[in-house]
């Protein structure tokens, strides 16, 4: 069995390309009768490209519109052409057939008038993008200029230097002066050129091509079709890699482990399947149920790693504008999310890869652009020199697709700002689903108020929080004493307790003599709402494991003009020795029953992001209000797009 | 100068195309919610029938729908009953306008097979259909994609589809509309008959040569008709297909002799 | 029964060379002559539709070989032709190279047409006339009940040559092939779809140009066709009469 070649064949527009495809395709046997086309005056050319451009409108245009697949072998290989069109504005057709090509036959006119003009470049350059090799760069038309060396090696230089300046190898590019009308040197060496010594297209084809290796060797990669729940069982792709029956498996973004059961292959039980394969597999792990489409799996060696941010490269085949800000649908093997163009960090010519502008604020047709994406949720995706199959995406906007790849991904895997949530007994019922909410990363529970059963709790397997009031007054439904507090968090094994009113390092030493002498592990919070807090910062930030503003207390002790000014500094305390800072009161009052938050609230979340601060701890929200998730689906909405601005990871 | 050889069909590797249409059924069975698998009992759809079957390991997790013309081969409503059951297939079959005149019949054949699905996809609520056409069916064809989408009218601007690149198919539908799914695109008739005889499936024994003749195509009983040939086994039929020519062996010509043939014509001035 | 088309042949150029058409001229002799004249346009594939269905224009609607910028193909004409007729009732009939699609038409015949049916050089008329006449003689050896076949050179020959020698010449070697066809049956008739004659007098042009692969059109269609029948009981006025009168000869 002949293994298949992919071809595209690219060029200018009049320089001969669907002529050449034709004459090709007739040379290997694909085409017969000649005669029915040959006209019958000596001299007449015979045109191929009318069996090519099947549809009418394309002959009136004399431009192929869409790409088709044309089918020829040789004694080596099958090949298989994918016709792309010249015209600049078919640049997104061109680029689906090029998207499937491992190699590339470039068609340049040698006709004087013609030779190598903005559309040879363009696609030059974006063959170089997207890594598909020159196979042989065909110089056409040799008849217009006599047949003379001189004149082909004119535009081979010509060629040499730009494919140089575009940053490709250029010691191996093969050039073959050809007359694709008469079919010389396509198949059959030509008389008229002695001088040219070199192979015929054909001959170079396959002298030069290789069937892409399949990538076996590479680090197992199998993308998530489609899941049953029933059965545990994973219908998907292996893009890379071996997948073998009982080996461990690692899924991201859903973080789920297990082991590879039975597998099979085009309906056959198999032990292991390789790349280029359909699977389905079993999948035996207690956490199945996380699994879901877009998921890619892994071995131990070489886990996926899901990532937020990625730094791609995009290009914009038409009429479309690409802005800062702007939110697009990513795909991307099996995952389909959203994505936001963080930055436009350098925005690059598409006619010869050449720099334009640095932080640009939106794309126009024709540009590439190196962007930072942000990704509302994880996926996994590679960078594209590693893995052409995961580090390859489309970014759509209403039926437009502009391709890219991914040239960086970030190893961040968290988000950077996170969510404390408050939890009341109105909280309970909606437990379930909140804690699925993406951001939330700590329960808080405050002590002034009945205590909830804390093993309920502990089961959502999330950092718990025990606010220890310090102030009678402050006692609302439950009298329980500071001490008693602390004992009960020591007892429970609560993660954190938040000491209110901290007004010196000795108040937190006190409490840090009970908690080692009961060996416990429980951290402490200082919470900064007093004015002596603020003379002591530094010292109480050294002796605290975490920082809490209290906006409501600070703001009463200190005045509540000077709270903005103090949460910066307090913020900036915190940085600078290391200590995790979290922020209090009215984050987001105004997404309790609402659809949309008032101004105000949204500026400040992207503030709180914009100063670094790492949690925002939402009181009311959480634990007054009949719908939480809501509450938190809006913060989360505002505070993905602000740490795409804000953040750089 | 006369081509080297006259070469048919270029024949692909048979595991290869299996696995990319296993993954166009799987992309199709997880974006789409109500799929239905149009089925003639003609080759074709039988290996795509055969092919989701292998994609959902062993099951058929979707909807069989029949367009019943009233006028179909009686071997061919044995052959659905039989595997219906054998195979454990959700099956519904649309009755379609049944005119008895077979002349009348053959006129309007078209429109009522389009009604009849038009019905079926209103009633059952199917986003997305199965269909087997394949590329080298016809020269419209060769601008299908894998996934495309159909309006109410079942009508489709081949010029403003969006690309199908790097194995994302397309998959917005509109209001209205649904989406053909089609795995076989990339196939052509050999490689069919190959993978037929690689996996035994099961054919109508119309397709096989009686005095004389066989179908190529298994239409309603007064729209097809059969063509001279003697090949009476699967292995005979793939021989058939490699060596004679395309116009020899079913009267209708391939895309690129139509386009010889219409070439001529406008040189000859008739167009 | 043997029918036998000759597309474009007309009166015009058989009465003045008839000493040079032996088997035609014998025909004339043991049969009947007539005109036929055709009404709407002097189209090929329209008049061979009618011919072989009994349908007239109007009627089958059949204009040309392209519909909607595709071939036409067998299977988009819904009619019965005669030969469908009277093979459903047990008859054991053929037709070969009938010219109203392209490639043209045979039944129960494998049979490649030269050139797709537009053959164009002198090596392609005469690998025609050759091939059709071999394929026809293996036919009429089986003795079948009706054989239609239809000779298409004859229609391009006069487009390229009209009002040349080369007309008369391929008349007498077309001549000489029917006359092998004749000696197989009784029951015989030979008829063209419609005539021919000088391109400036046409009444109507059947080509967009007046350019065929670079040459000249010298001839163009002509509403009088040929008609000679040997021993068929019903006359023939109109193309259509034709699918009665070969009905009118079996038991139906």
């Amino acid at each position: 069995m002949k293994k298949n070649i992919n071809l595209c064949v690219v060029g200018h527009m009049d320089h001969g390309k669907s002529t050449f495809i034709g004459r090709l395709l007739y040379d290997a046997g694909y085409i017969k009768k000649y005669e029915f086309i040959a006209l019958q005056q000596e001299g007449r050319e015979i045109d191929f490209a009318h069996f090519l451009d099947i549809y009418r409108e394309e002959r009136e245009n004399a431009m192929t519109m869409d790409t088709t697949k044309r089918f020829f072998e040789t004694e080596k290989y099958q090949y298989t052409i994918i016709d792309s069109p010249g015209h600049k504005e078919f640049i997104k057709n061109m680029l689906s057939g090029v998207s499937e090509a491992q190699y590339a036959i470039v068609i340049v006119s040698c006709d004087e008038k013609e030779r190598i003009q903005e559309q040879t470049r363009r696609h030059l350059a974006l063959l170089h993008l997207l890594g598909v090799r020159i196979a042989v760069i065909a110089v056409n038309k040799m008849d217009s200029v006599g047949y003379k060396e001189k004149e082909f090696n004119k535009v081979t230089d010509e060629m040499n230097q730009f494919l140089a300046y575009i940053g490709c190898d250029t010691s191996a590019t093969a050039f073959v002066p050809i007359v694709a009308t008469r079919g010389e040197n396509i198949s059959t060496h030509s008389e008229k050129m002695e001088w040219y010594k070199g192979e015929t297209i054909i001959g170079w084809l396959d002298t030069t091509v290789m069937p892409a290796p399949p990538s076996v060797a590479q680090p197992l990669r199998v993308v998530v079709q489609f899941t049953s729940q029933e059965e545990k069982l994973v219908l998907g792709k292996i893009e890379a890699g071996r997948l073998v029956q009982g080996e461990e498996i690692y899924f991201e973004p859903a973080h789920v482990q297990g082991v590879v059961g039975e597998i099979s292959v085009l309906g056959k039980q198999v032990k292991e399947a390789f790349a280029g394969e359909a699977v389905g597999f079993i999948v035996k792990s207690e956490k199945f149920s996380l699994l879901k489409r877009g998921d890619v799996g892994g071995t131990g060696m070489h886990k996926p790693k899901p990532c937020l941010q990625a730094i791609g490269e995009v290009i914009v085949p038409f009429d479309a504008k690409v802005r800062v800000g702007d939110e697009f649908v990513f795909r991307s093997g099996a995952n389909e999310g959203k994505a936001i163009i963080a930055e436009i960090i350098k925005k690059i010519s598409s006619e010869n890869l050449q720099f334009m502008e640095n932080n640009a604020l939106s794309l126009h047709e024709g540009d590439i652009g190196i962007v930072r994406l942000q990704f509302r949720e994880q996926i996994v995706v590679e960078r594209y020199s590693t893995s052409k199959e995961l580090g390859r995406f489309l970014l759509m906007k209403e039926k437009k697709a502009f391709p890219g790849i991914i040239l960086q991904t970030t190893e961040m895997q968290a988000y950077k700002t996170s969510l404390i949530c408050n939890i009341s007994p109105l909280t309970m019922p909606h437990l379930d689903r909140l804690v699925k909410q993406k951001r939330v990363a700590m329960l808080r529970v405050n002590g002034a108020f009945e205590l909830p059963d804390f093993a309920i709790l502990r089961k959502y397997n999330l950092p718990i929080v025990l606010d220890i009031p310090g102030d009678r007054k402050k006692r609302r439904t439950s009298m329980i004493s500071d001490e008693e507090l602390l004992n009960i968090a020591i007892r429970e094994r609560i993660d954190f307790v938040g000491l209110s009113y901290v007004r010196s390092v000795k108040e937190m030493e006190d409490v840090r003599a009970v908690i080692e002498k009961n060996k416990s592990q429980v951290k402490v919070i200082a919470k900064i709402e007093t004015k002596e807090a603020l003379l002591h910062l530094n010292a109480i930030t050294e002796a605290a494991d975490m920082l809490l503003i209290d906006r409501g207390d600070l703001g009463t002790d200190v005045g509540y003009e000077k709270v903005p000014f103090y949460q910066e500094k307090i913020v900036a305390v915190a940085k600078k020795f290391g200590k995790k800072i979290a922020v209090a009161t009215e984050l987001a009052m105004s997404t309790i029953n609402t659809d949309r938050p008032t101004h105000a609230d949204t500026t400040q979340m992207h503030t709180t992001v914009k100063q670094g601060v790492d949690y925002l701890v939402l009181a009311e929200e959480t634990a007054k209000n009949n719908d939480p998730v809501k509450s938190v689906e809006i913060i989360n909405l505002i505070l993905d797009f602000a740490e795409a601005c804000y953040c750089l990871f | 100068m006369e081509g080297k050889k006259q070469i048919n069909f270029v024949e692909a590797n048979l595991e290869e195309l299996e696995n990319k249409s296993l993954y166009v059924i799987r992309e199709a069975a997880a974006q789409f919610k109500n799929i239905g698998i149009l089925w003639s009992m003609g080759k074709d759809a039988t290996t795509m029938l055969w092919m989701i079957r292998k994609a959902f390991l062993g099951k058929i997790p979707f909807t069989v729908l029949h367009v019943d013309t009233g006028h179909k081969f009686k071997e061919m409503y044995a052959m659905r009953d039989r595997y219906a059951k054998e195979w454990g297939l959700k099956l519904v079959v649309e009755q379609a306008e049944f005119v008895e005149d077979p002349d009348k019949h053959r006129e309007r054949c078209g429109e009522i097979k389009a009604n009849a699905l038009r019905a079926a996809i209103q009633k059952h609520k199917f986003d997305a259909i199965f269909v087997g056409i394949r590329r080298d069916e016809h020269v419209l064809r060769t601008k299908e994609r894998f996934f495309s989408p159909r309006d109410k009218e079942f009508k489709w601007d081949y010029k403003e589809q969006p690309v199908e690149m790097w194995g994302l198919l397309n998959n917005t539908l509109e209001e209205g509309e649904h989406m053909r799914i089609h795995p076989l695109l990339d196939w052509n008739e050999l490689d069919l008959w190959r993978y037929i005889k690689k996996e035994n499936i099961p054919i109508n024994e119309l397709y096989l040569s009686k005095g004389g003749y066989r179908y190529r195509s298994l239409g309603c009983v007064p729209c097809t008709r059969p063509v001279p040939s003697e090949a009476k086994d699967v292995d005979e039929i793939i021989a058939e297909l490699r060596t004679t020519e395309f116009s020899e062996r079913s009267g209708r010509l391939s895309a690129r002799e139509q386009t010889e043939v219409m070439q001529k014509l406008r040189a000859l001035g008739y167009f | 029964m043997l029918v036998i088309g000759l597309d474009g042949a007309t009166w015009k150029v058989i009465q003045p060379n008839l000493e040079n058409l032996p088997n035609i001229k014998r025909l004339i002799r043991e049969g009947k002559a007539a005109t036929v004249i055709v009404k709407g346009k002097p189209l090929s594939v329209p008049l061979w539709c009618s011919i072989f269905s009994g349908k007239t224009p109007e009627e089958h609607g059949h204009e040309g070989f392209m519909i909607n910028d595709q071939l036409l193909h067998r299977d988009d004409i819904h009619l019965d032709f005669i030969w469908d007729t009277l093979a459903k009732k047990g008859y054991k009939v053929f037709a070969l190279n009938i010219p109203f699609v392209l490639p043209p038409y045979s039944f129960r015949v494998q049979y490649k047409p030269v050139g797709y049916g537009l053959p164009e050089t002198e090596e392609e008329w005469s690998e025609e006339l050759e091939e059709v006449t071999k394929c026809a003689r293996k036919i009429l050896e089986q003795k079948p009940d009706l054989l239609c076949v239809v000779y298409t050179l004859l229609d391009r020959v006069q487009h390229y040559y009209w009002g040349e020698k080369e007309v008369a010449e391929w008349y007498q070697r077309v001549d000489v092939k029917i006359g092998e066809l004749l000696k197989y049956d009784t029951k015989v008739i030979v008829l063209s779809d419609h005539g021919f004659c000088d391109f400036n007098e046409a009444k109507i042009k059947t080509l967009k140009r007046a350019v065929m692969n670079g040459r000249a059109v010298k001839g163009d269609h002509h509403e009088e066709a040929v008609i000679i029948t040997k021993n068929i009981f019903m006359p023939i006025k109109e193309s259509e009469d034709v699918y009665y009168a070969i009905q009118n000869e079996f038991k139906v």
